[in-house]
């Protein structure tokens, strides 16, 4: 069978599996996400907008985050929850919340280090002229901000795709385990080890059109965003 | 697709892809072997590749460690030609279909079911393998499982149903049934202490560490990992838990002679050899233990004195 209709098959057959798969994959990655865009957006937007000594170099390292590999910020996550680690007191280690931790490490570094590049590159007189017409700083940096929006929704789509398509920090720190730590990438490892090869294509193209919707979401916020007026 | 320019850029480009690979291609018949995770978590399969190197410096062989599941699947499509597995039931499903030929028996160690120290189910007490998994059942004390169709989740399989269950521990139903795809995840019935890692024998062994729960794994693997698992060997020497190891020439191997070659040399003098002298140095006592073709197989299981042609 061909893997699209395996795939469409897969999504409407009903099949309980599947769409748990799928929705703990999204609750999961949604959640590291958001975590991401708490810290990466300001560090990105800071650095991008600001002018200090040695900015270059973070710069640098900043963009260095994107070479992360996943399996060591598993391993490192791993360390850090495991009943002997530093953390290991909270009992997290194969579980939805290791999952989480490793998968924001990973987002954090691709939603900085492009909006960074965004920030970086407004130009600097629509701050001099939000200020020169009695803008706060604040408000000053908002409307830097607006004029690269679409570069920061590409930011958190980057984010996104980083993390839900990741299988080596979520086999680690998650375990795979049926019904509480399996997302959708480390079933199609699974499907594949157990020769399920067609089964395991079709969940790529389920995990494909995921990404796509997620991604149209995130460009009707976007324009949402566009339209809305800054002050209220 | 219109543009010819746009045709004549890709064909290059994949020409270019083509011309890199042969270019690293080995110019020798390159024979593929398939392990199981087991014998790869434990080093048994790099060993028998580097000692096979040696004593045949111009073949070529490269090993891929996957599921037993996964193996006889490759086989099937001719990507691996020789494999090294430990599912029985399904490998004579496999040589009977015509997939493959030549099966012969090549070493054997044994399965044991870990657990907690403590032992919540009282499995020490039982006197079989069946007869443990349904203490663990009836305590609903955590068991993790491979689930991922390799030859220890056959073991397992088998084991539930020799005690009556369904892995879960639902009683069984009429006549086993071919598990289908995410069948595992009926979960309605699966009760929570049941987990299914769908990973390998180590990884699988670290998450019942960690939830202190029972596993069934082969022997090798817990003396390779047995310094860091919180687990021990609650139930072992049960006949039932014989772990087999077989080769088995796919139908499909590309290189026919060079697969035989291979397939001949794991089954020969040399090759028990080294399955002989694995982990001897590093652990003191034998991981695997080679088997002699047409010796009957040993009973009682290793763990204790060697069999006589070791």
């Amino acid at each position: 069978m061909n893997p699209f209709a395996e795939a469409l098959d897969l999504i409407t057959s009903g099949d309980l599996y599947v769409w748990e798969v799928i929705l703990r994959s999204i609750r999961i990655s949604g959640s590291a996400l958001a975590f991401a865009m708490l810290f990466g957006l300001p560090i990105g937007a800071a650095i991008g907008l600001s002018r200090f000594r040695f900015r270059r170099p973070v710069i640098a390292l900043v963009n260095t985050g994107l070479a992360l590999p996943p399996v060591v910020v598993g391993l490192a996550v791993f360390l850090l929850v495991s009943r002997s680690g530093p953390l290991g007191g909270l009992e997290i280690l194969y579980s939805p919340a290791a999952m989480i931790l490793a998968q924001a490490v990973i987002a954090g570094p691709y939603i900085a280090a492009v909006s960074l590049a965004a920030a970086d590159s407004v130009p600097p007189d629509v701050r001099l002229q939000a200020r020169a017409l009695g803008a706060s700083p604040l408000r000053a940096t908002l409307l830097q901000l607006r004029e690269v929006r679409t570069s920061l929704v590409a930011a958190v789509a980057a984010g996104f795709g980083a993390i839900i398509s990741e299988v080596g920090a979520v086999m680690i720190v998650g375990g795979n385990i049926l019904g509480e730590t399996r997302v959708m990438t480390t079933a199609i490892v699974l499907e594949t080890r157990r020769g399920n090869f067609g089964v395991a294509v079709a969940l790529g193209v389920v995990l494909l059109l995921v990404a796509l919707y997620v991604n149209l979401l995130l460009l009707l916020l976007g324009r949402w965003s566009i339209r809305r007026p800054l002050s209220s | 697709m219109g543009s010819p320019r746009l045709a004549a850029g890709l064909a290059g480009l994949v020409s270019g892809i083509a011309l890199l690979g042969a270019s690293c291609a080995p110019q020798p018949a390159t024979v593929v072997l398939a392990g199981t995770t087991s014998t790869h978590d434990t080093g048994l399969l790099d060993s028998l590749v580097v000692a096979f190197r040696a004593d045949h410096p111009q073949s070529r062989v490269r090993a891929v460690a996957v599921g037993s599941g996964e193996a006889l699947e490759l086989g099937r499509r001719g990507d691996v030609d020789v494999l090294l597995v430990h599912a029985p039931a399904a490998e004579f499903q496999f040589v009977e279909a015509g997939h493959g030929q030549d099966r012969v028996p090549v070493m054997y160690n044994d399965f044991v079911l870990l657990g907690p120290v403590d032992d919540p189910a009282g499995v020490r007490a039982a006197g079989t393998a069946a007869d443990a998994l349904a203490a663990i059942a009836r305590h609903g004390a955590p068991f993790v499982s491979r689930g991922d169709s390799s030859g220890t989740h056959e073991r397992e399989v088998a084991l539930w149903a020799a005690a009556g269950l369904e892995p879960g521990g639902r009683p069984l139903e009429g006549p086993a049934r071919e598990p289908a795809v995410g069948e595992a995840a009926e979960s309605e019935g699966v009760p929570g202490w049941y987990m299914e890692s769908g990973q390998g024998q180590a990884e699988s062994a670290f998450i019942a560490s960690d939830r202190r729960a029972y596993a069934l794994t082969d022997r090798a693997t817990y003396t390779v990992l047995k310094d860091i698992l919180e687990l021990e060997v609650v139930l072992e020497g049960d006949p039932a838990l014989l772990n087999l190891y077989s080769v088995i020439v796919s139908s499909r191997a590309a290189h026919p002679e060079a697969a035989a070659r291979l397939a001949g040399w794991l089954t020969s003098e040399a090759g028990r050899a080294v399955i002989a002298r694995f982990g001897q140095a590093q652990f003191g006592e034998h991981l695997y233990w080679p088997l002699v073709v047409g010796e009957s197989l040993p009973f009682p299981l290793p763990g204790g004195s060697p069999p006589p042609s070791g």
